[in-house]
């Protein structure tokens, strides 16, 4: 039984467009996949395509709009008392944003040790101890009294790190949780993930825009465009040979620190809108190989050589 | 010609004799990307703020910031409010921060242009909605009325964005403006400021941890550690022959192949105040030598225009 599966998941907010005239955002739109234990399921697309919505939605933050979410096997929203405790306890989130995320008005102890309290994991002789070695483990050193304000960005975001794990959790729901980091730093929490995914099993929702740590990091990942997944692959498959126009786009355009002179496809057209979501294909008004059924044939994921794609490319409709 | 000069820039505690940032000099050329990459917590955003006049409080300021000739130190907050937006415009690192999440931001974006030029409510919204197209938002009609809670992190900081150009300033200070961008509208974006470097002769200030968007992007770098300048090159240089070790570090700490373990630098960086005597690198540094630790060595030319700290600086070779 997978650890964590989700079925056609959506999530759809209004929005208004103007006084008196509403419209129907899709922020997820109908997605599936699971993830096993000790696997690293990497969620990566072009900024707006619903990522932190649906970190959100796995970690019950917010209500879906049709689908549903299972943690072993038991659909989440019907978790209640000490079985919604375990849950939350279980399943952790690294939010984008972590200035928005930590509480101004607590220090960084009090923020680290409230987790480790409320689930009863150390008692109070211990919870200074377990509080700074869980700081040392992101590298910052003796800083438990100090403020969310008083840090760099960086550092606030390893402080948000290190309140994930905590409570040692099975999944962490990790949202650019590197994002804010100098690349020696980075290297260091990427060898701290791998070395707790090996002693413990724990896994990964990876969602990131750096393609490098996505390869060297996660094991699956899933391609999202406008709210769908668009191809899921094992990673080597992906980077090796992508499948989908968009997510060939999407590798061939990532800064590169070799100066091979290549020069980057322009991804034209309109940037797409969750609001008004294109016939057919949602890709093809910007695909460079779209064809005869793609403005009019909407194309399902489906399986394609043992991975998965929705491109009308591979799998032809009829 | 240079537009913004740094002279021995310093920042340190109002309440502790400690310093944040210490002697930080480089200067920005018109129409040019000038990338500032470094440790995280060594004072990047805290020397943009200062460039900004917005320091928080519990800071201090020594030696000079030149805007045309004009130090900006020593101007007053009247002054400092006009050259604010209009001559430096910045993307703030954390957008949520520097968003108000009870105004619209479209009304955000209006109110950076109408705060410097006297214009209409109409032409406001005419280039509020301009700003929006050019920093690729989907659907911008719509999304100026939203809130910034509604929207996603790439699209805040592409508002962010926005208001910063809004008043086609002289200098923009980009503090890591891409982080949640993907490659393709960051790509777009980068772009975007290119065009206004080479139209406008804007300066850019990039602050980032990526080094393939500074290579990509930038003419000069500057490689910070502890609050210094450890390096400073054209660009080429620091991706063909580093003089630093703590660059070198930097290099070697990249992702490369699935299952290689990664290298980052070891040990970690002290607080400020904590630092070792001499270099402030030398405890983490696989080359140090005694001397490494008596005098704090000078930022010094290695080679034509590229910069190093390092005593040693002649033997480093990397790529090896
Ligand atoms: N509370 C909300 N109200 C209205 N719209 C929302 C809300 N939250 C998210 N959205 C919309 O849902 C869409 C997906 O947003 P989401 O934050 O999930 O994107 P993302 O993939 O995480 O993007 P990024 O890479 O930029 O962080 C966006 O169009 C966003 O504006
Ligand atoms: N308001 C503050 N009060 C006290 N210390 C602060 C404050 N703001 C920043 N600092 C400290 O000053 C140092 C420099 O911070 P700064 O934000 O400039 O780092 P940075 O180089 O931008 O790092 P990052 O790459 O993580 O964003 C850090 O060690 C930080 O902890
Ligand atoms: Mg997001
Ligand atoms: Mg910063």
């Amino acid at each position: 039984m997978a650890l964590l599966e989700v079925k056609a998941l959506k999530k759809h907010f209004t929005v208004s467009i103007s006084p008196m005239r509403h419209a129907t955002l899709k922020a997820v739109d109908g997605i599936d996949f699971s993830l096993d234990k000790n696997r690293v399921f990497a969620l990566v697309g072009e900024s707006g395509c619903g990522k932190s919505t649906v970190a959100r939605l796995l970690l019950r933050l917010i209500a879906p709009t049709a689908g549903e979410i299972r943690f072993r096997g038991e659909n989440i929203l019907g978790l209640k008392g000490g079985a919604l405790k375990a849950f939350r306890k279980s399943v952790q989130i690294i939010f984008q944003d972590p200035f928005a995320s930590l509480n101004p008005r607590m220090t960084v102890f009090d923020a680290l040790s409230e987790p480790l309290k409320i689930h009863g994991l150390a008692g109070r002789a211990e919870l200074k101890d377990r509080v700074s070695e869980l700081l040392q483990s992101v590298g910052l050193g003796d800083v438990l009294d100090s403020y969310p304000h008083e840090f760099s960005g960086g550092q606030r975001q390893r402080i948000c790190i290190a309140r994930a794990l905590a409570v040692s959790p099975e999944v962490i729901v990790a949202d650019e949780p590197l994002s804010a980091l100098d690349v020696s730093i980075q290297a260091q929490i990427l060898n701290l993930l791998l070395e707790l995914k090996e002693r413990t099993g724990i896994s990964f929702v990876f969602i990131s825009h750096d393609l490098r740590v996505v390869e060297y990091l996660s094991d699956e990942v899933a391609v999202m465009y406008l709210g769908k997944i668009v191809e899921v692959s094992k990673t080597e498959d992906l980077f090796g040979s992508p499948l989908h126009p968009y997510t060939e786009i999407l590798l061939s355009s990532a800064p590169s620190i070799k100066a091979d002179g290549r020069k980057k496809p322009e991804l034209k057209g309109e940037v797409p809108s969750p609001i008004n979501i294109p016939s057919g294909c949602p890709f093809h008004p910007r695909c460079h190989r779209r064809f005869e059924p793609c403005e009019r044939v909407v194309p399902e994921l489906r399986q394609y050589k043992g991975r998965q794609v929705a491109c009308h490319l591979r799998n032809p409709a009829i | 010609m240079s537009l913004l000069e740094l002279k021995g820039l310093s920042i340190s505690f109002r309440t502790r004799p400690v310093e944040v940032v210490s002697d930080l000099s480089f200067q920005l050329n018109e129409g040019e990307v000038f990338g500032l990459v470094g440790e995280s917590g060594c004072g990047k955003s805290l020397t943009a703020l200062s460039i900004m006049g917005i320091l928080p409080q519990n800071f201090k300021t020594g030696g000079v910031v030149n805007l045309r000739g004009r130090n900006l130190l020593s101007l007053g907050p009247e002054e400092m409010r006009d050259i604010r937006g209009r001559e430096i415009g910045m993307v703030f690192q954390e957008p949520m921060t520097s968003l108000n999440p009870v105004l619209r931001v479209g009304y955000q974006i209006a109110e950076a242009v109408t705060s410097h030029f006297r214009v209409s409510k109409e032409e406001a919204r005419e280039r509020t909605l301009e700003l929006l197209k050019a920093v690729r938002m989907p659907s911008p009609h719509v999304r100026m009325k939203e809130y910034p809670h509604q929207m996603s992190g790439g699209m805040r900081q592409r508002v962010m964005i926005a208001m910063a150009i809004a008043c086609n300033p002289a200098v923009l200070i980009a503090d890591e403006p891409t982080t949640a961008l993907d490659v393709t509208i960051e790509a777009q974006i980068l772009e975007l400021l290119n065009g206004l470097m080479e139209s406008g002769n804007m300066a850019v200030l990039l602050i980032t941890h990526d080094l393939g968007i500074i290579r990509e992007n930038a003419k000069q770098v500057a490689i910070m550690y502890a609050g210094r300048l450890v390096e400073k090159s054209p660009v080429e240089g620091i991706f063909t022959a580093a003089r630093h070790p703590y660059t070198i570090g930097l290099m070697e700490s990249l992702p490369g192949q699935r299952g290689v373990a990664l290298k980052p630098i070891p040990g970690s960086v002290p607080k400020p105040g904590m630092l070792p005597p001499g270099c402030k690198f030398s405890d983490r540094c696989r080359f140090m030598k005694p001397e490494c630790q008596a005098d704090e060595p000078p930022l010094r030319q290695v080679t034509e225009g590229h910069f190093s700290r390092c005593i040693r600086a002649e033997e480093m070779r990397w790529p090896s």
